[in-house]
C-alpha cells in the first residue's frame, strides 16, 4: 500500500502522456459537419450551366442524393471525378454538384471533356453556400438520405472503401 | 566578424520597422471601417477563430483561402452591427465549436476544463500521503532506537 502510494504520481503521469499520445494518432483532417441530421441549407444561386436559372433548396428534391464540393483548380477533385461517373451509372443516388469559387467557362469545359456525373451543379463563385455548409476544403461531399436529412460528410476524394464505409450504410 | 553580425541584426531589425507599418497598411485596404473601435474588434476575433484549412494558425496568420473568406464574412457582419457573440454564433453553427480557440464549458470538455485540476488534486493529495509515511517511519524509527537504548541501559545495570 505504501509502495503503491509512492508510484502514483508517475502512473498518473504515463496515463496523462498516453492519453494526449492517443489524440495525437486521430484523424483531424475530417471535422464533424454540424449539419449532420439537419436540413440542406437555404441558399439562392445561378445554375453553373444556365446563369438565367436561379437555383434554391427546392431544386435539390430527388433523394437519396450526394452533393458534392468540387472545383477546375481541385486536383483531388479529378482524382474522384472517375467514381462520380462510375457512382451515376451503377447508383440510385442523386448527384448535385457545388461548383466552388470557379471560372464558369472553365467548369463548363471539364464536365464537357471529361464527363458530367451531376444532375446539375449549383455555381457557388464566392463561396457563401459553401460557408453556409461549413466547406473549408475541396472536394467535399454530403449524403441526404430519403427524408431529406443530411447523414454524412466526407472531406477528400471519394473512393468505393468510403462509399461503402461511410455513406451506404446511411441508405440501407 | 563580431561587428557584421551586429550589423546585420540591426538591418534585420530595420526592415521588420519598415515592412510592419506598410502590412498594416495593406489591411486597412482590405477592410476599411468607418471607426477604430470596429477595427480593434475585427483584428481581435480574426485572432480568436481558428483557421479549419491549417488547423494549427487562427484566421488571421492563415492564407488560406477559407480563411480569407471567413476574415471578409466577419469583417461583413461587424459592418452589419452584429455583436461579438453573434458573429460565434454565425461561426459555431457552420465549423462547430472547432473553430474557438477557448473551447465552450460543456459535457464534451468537462475533462479538458476541469481535468487539469483533478490532476492536481491527486498530485497533492499523494504528496500528503507520502510525507505523512515518511513522517511515521521515521517516528517508529526513533521509537526502535529509544527502546534499544533503553534494553541496553537495563542490561548495563
Amino acid at each position: 500500500m505504501r509502495k503503491l502510494i509512492h508510484i502514483a504520481p508517475l502512473l498518473m503521469f504515463v496515463v496523462l502522456v498516453l492519453a494526449l499520445f492517443s489524440f495525437l494518432q486521430r484523424d483531424v483532417d475530417q471535422l464533424n459537419s454540424v449539419l449532420i441530421d439537419k436540413n440542406f441549407p437555404e441558399f439562392s444561386l445561378t445554375k453553373l450551366e444556365n446563369e438565367d436559372v436561379i437555383l434554391t433548396k427546392n431544386d435539390i428534391s430527388d433523394f437519396p442524393a450526394i452533393v458534392n464540393v468540387w472545383a477546375t483548380w481541385c486536383i483531388t477533385c479529378r482524382v474522384e471525378h472517375p467514381f462520380l461517373l462510375s457512382l451515376k451509372e451503377k447508383s440510385e443516388v442523386q448527384i448535385y454538384g457545388l461548383n466552388y469559387k470557379d471560372d464558369r467557362q472553365k467548369a463548363l469545359s471539364l464536365l464537357a471533356r471529361e464527363g458530367n456525373p451531376f444532375k446539375f451543379s449549383i455555381y457557388d463563385k464566392d463561396g457563401l453556400l459553401a460557408i453556409d455548409l461549413g466547406v473549408y476544403g475541396a472536394p467535399e461531399t454530403f449524403l441526404i438520405n430519403a427524408d431529406g436529412i443530411i447523414k454524412a460528410r466526407h472531406v477528400g476524394a471519394l473512393t468505393p472503401d468510403i462509399w461503402d464505409k461511410k455513406f451506404l450504410i446511411h441508405l440501407q | 566578424m563580431r561587428t557584421a553580425f551586429y550589423l546585420l541584426i540591426l538591418v534585420a531589425f530595420q526592415a521588420i520597422l519598415l515592412a510592419e507599418p506598410h502590412k498594416q497598411e495593406v489591411r486597412k485596404e482590405l477592410y476599411p471601417f468607418d471607426n477604430t473601435q470596429d477595427e480593434i474588434r475585427f483584428n481581435r476575433l480574426i485572432q480568436d477563430y481558428r483557421c479549419p484549412k491549417c488547423q494549427s494558425s487562427n484566421l488571421s496568420g492563415s492564407n488560406a483561402p477559407i480563411a480569407k473568406d471567413l476574415k471578409l464574412e466577419i469583417y461583413k457582419l461587424i459592418k452589419k452591427g452584429k455583436k461579438d457573440d453573434e458573429i460565434a454564433e454565425f461561426l459555431t453553427q457552420r465549423y462547430g465549436n472547432f473553430i474557438l480557440y477557448k473551447p465552450p464549458f460543456i459535457t464534451s470538455t468537462y475533462v479538458l476544463w476541469i481535468g487539469p485540476f483533478v490532476f492536481l488534486f491527486c498530485i497533492l493529495i499523494c504528496i500528503f500521503l507520502i510525507r505523512r509515511s515518511h513522517k511515521r517511519q521515521a517516528a517508529t524509527f526513533d521509537e526502535n532506537a529509544l527502546k534499544d537504548k533503553l534494553k541496553s541501559a537495563l542490561e548495563d545495570r
